[in-house]
């Protein structure tokens, strides 16, 4: 089992609290758009991702177990 | 001192907002899920549940109506996919990159505005400083003229007084509808300057979706109610300018209830960090936006209670914010506090498109405010003054007072 970070583009708004939470994954880009730096990220960061998933105020986050 | 199972409140009377905090402590500990008998309707007043029932339109929506009174208010009244559809149209100009741009500007208002109060010694904070910066921007992005912005004021204010009232003859109704038909107006003549003559403002891009049929006309009665790009303008005016300028009237109150903070803060303005987590902890601690309702959509069962469907739900932001839970000492002002995970700007779809840009005028109205005027203060004989509203703080005076600058002495 992995985790993958899936992102509904249509929810987000690269308000970049998931950024704050989990630099290490997510990135807001110079275009405004989010980066998934790493879509499957280790067990470390497993945490933050979650963090991540809790801040996001559009829900846009999801983790999927792959 | 009433017990657990008896205390009778009113969450829609305008004036339980003006002193509602031990009420909220309570509906936190006894009542989270709390049935308003009066109104019908559920009280939320834990951040967990707040923010869950914010993230879950599916089960708590949007489209039958976010106020006691059920109007369609554009945007914050749709479920999706309409709610998205609606926002793609303008989301993109309240990106943190985008609001980055008008920082500079934002800097020169807000420097225009101190210089204008500075040489008095006294103002209403509220009048006099608090509404200047966001109406002028909102009304910039627009494409308003913000020389016109006191009639924006008088509009927006009336507009919002409106809310709660179900008497056709009660005047703040009549005022409310008095003062969209004479916005209505106004915009109708610049809707039709930019169908010719398109600019690069929100009034232009939401005129074009019109013409092009994404936003739905007015009805063939010609019901201006009906319209939905007169209700997008009615609410991108009000909401552009009503929660920050509580923000800030209600932030100078609350720096002043704890001067030890906002002598670091004045000490810090050059300290990035610092300005950005005081910031939060006034978004948090002040909560302008108070209360929005949802509708259940279907018959469920939540934290132990019985929810029908079509019941409502009344969220109270401002006690989501003082949740014990939550936060370490709630009712005190931690301009440090991090992290600050308040909901003063709701959570979920419905997320405020503008936060971005509140953010930003905050810190810097706040910044060049104290940069001039260190000592301003409420004045000592201060007691709050607002308006009754159950949807926004919305204060109405706020005497202030600070030592005049030596240069303009």
């Amino acid at each position: 089992m992995a985790m993958k970070v899936v992102i509904d583009r249509n929810r987000c708004e690269a308000n970049g609290y998931c950024e704050r939470s989990a630099p290490e994954v997510f990135k807001v880009n110079d275009e405004d758009e989010l980066d998934v730096l790493q879509e499957f990220p280790s067990e470390e960061l497993r945490a933050k991702v979650e963090e991540a998933v809790q801040r996001c105020p559009k829900a846009a986050i999801t983790i999927e177990e792959v | 001192m009433s017990s657990a199972a008896e205390r009778d409140i009113d969450s829609l009377d305008g004036h339980f907002y003006d002193d509602p905090w031990e009420d909220y402590a309570w509906l936190r500990r006894n009542a989270p899920i709390y049935w308003d008998k009066k109104n019908e309707l559920w009280v939320i007043s834990r951040h967990e549940d707040v923010s869950h029932i914010s993230r879950t339109p599916e089960l708590w929506c949007s489209k039958q109506g976010v106020r006691p009174v059920p109007v369609d208010m554009s945007l914050i009244s749709k479920d999706e996919p309409e709610h998205t559809r609606l926002r793609r149209l303008i989301n993109r100009g309240f990106t943190p990159r985008m609001v980055g741009r008008l920082k500079d500007h934002v800097h020169e208002l807000a420097r225009d505005i101190v210089a204008e109060v500075a040489p008095r010694g006294e103002c209403d904070f509220v009048e006099d400083f608090a509404i200047h910066v966001p109406l002028i921007v909102i009304a910039e992005m627009m494409g308003f003229d913000p020389e016109q912005r006191k009639k924006f004021y008088k509009w927006s204010d009336d507009m919002m007084a409106g809310d709660g009232h179900l008497d056709p003859d009660d005047p703040y109704l009549i005022a409310a509808t008095e003062a969209f038909v004479e916005y209505v107006t106004y915009c109708q003549s610049l809707i039709e300057q930019r169908k010719i003559d398109p600019q690069e403002d929100l009034i232009s891009i939401l005129t074009g979706a019109s013409t092009d049929g994404i936003l739905a006309a007015a009805s063939d009665d010609g019901q201006l109610q009906d319209d939905e790009l007169l209700m997008f303008l009615a609410l991108l005016v009000v909401a552009g300018n009503e929660t920050t300028r509580n923000a800030i009237s209600g932030g100078l109150i609350a720096l002043s209830e704890f001067p030890e903070e906002k002598a670091r803060l004045v000490a810090n303005l050059d300290d990035p960090e610092v300005m950005g987590t005081a910031v939060e902890e006034i978004l948090r601690y002040v909560s302008p936006v108070m209360s929005f309702l949802r509708t259940v959509t279907e018959d469920l069962e939540y934290q132990g209670v019985k929810m029908r469907e079509g019941q409502r739900v009344l969220l109270l932001y401002q006690s989501a914010n003082r949740d014990e839970r939550v936060f370490e000492a709630p009712d005190v002002l931690k301009l440090d506090r991090d992290p600050n995970p308040h909901l003063a700007f709701g959570i979920g779809p419905h997320f405020c498109l503008g936060a971005n840009l509140a953010r930003m005028e905050l810190r810097i109205v706040f910044e060049e405010l104290f940069r001039r005027l260190p000592d301003i203060r409420v004045h000592p004989d201060y007691t709050l003054k607002r308006h009754p509203s159950s949807l926004v703080l919305s204060i109405s005076e706020v005497p202030a007072v600070f030592t005049v600058p030596a240069d303009v002495a």
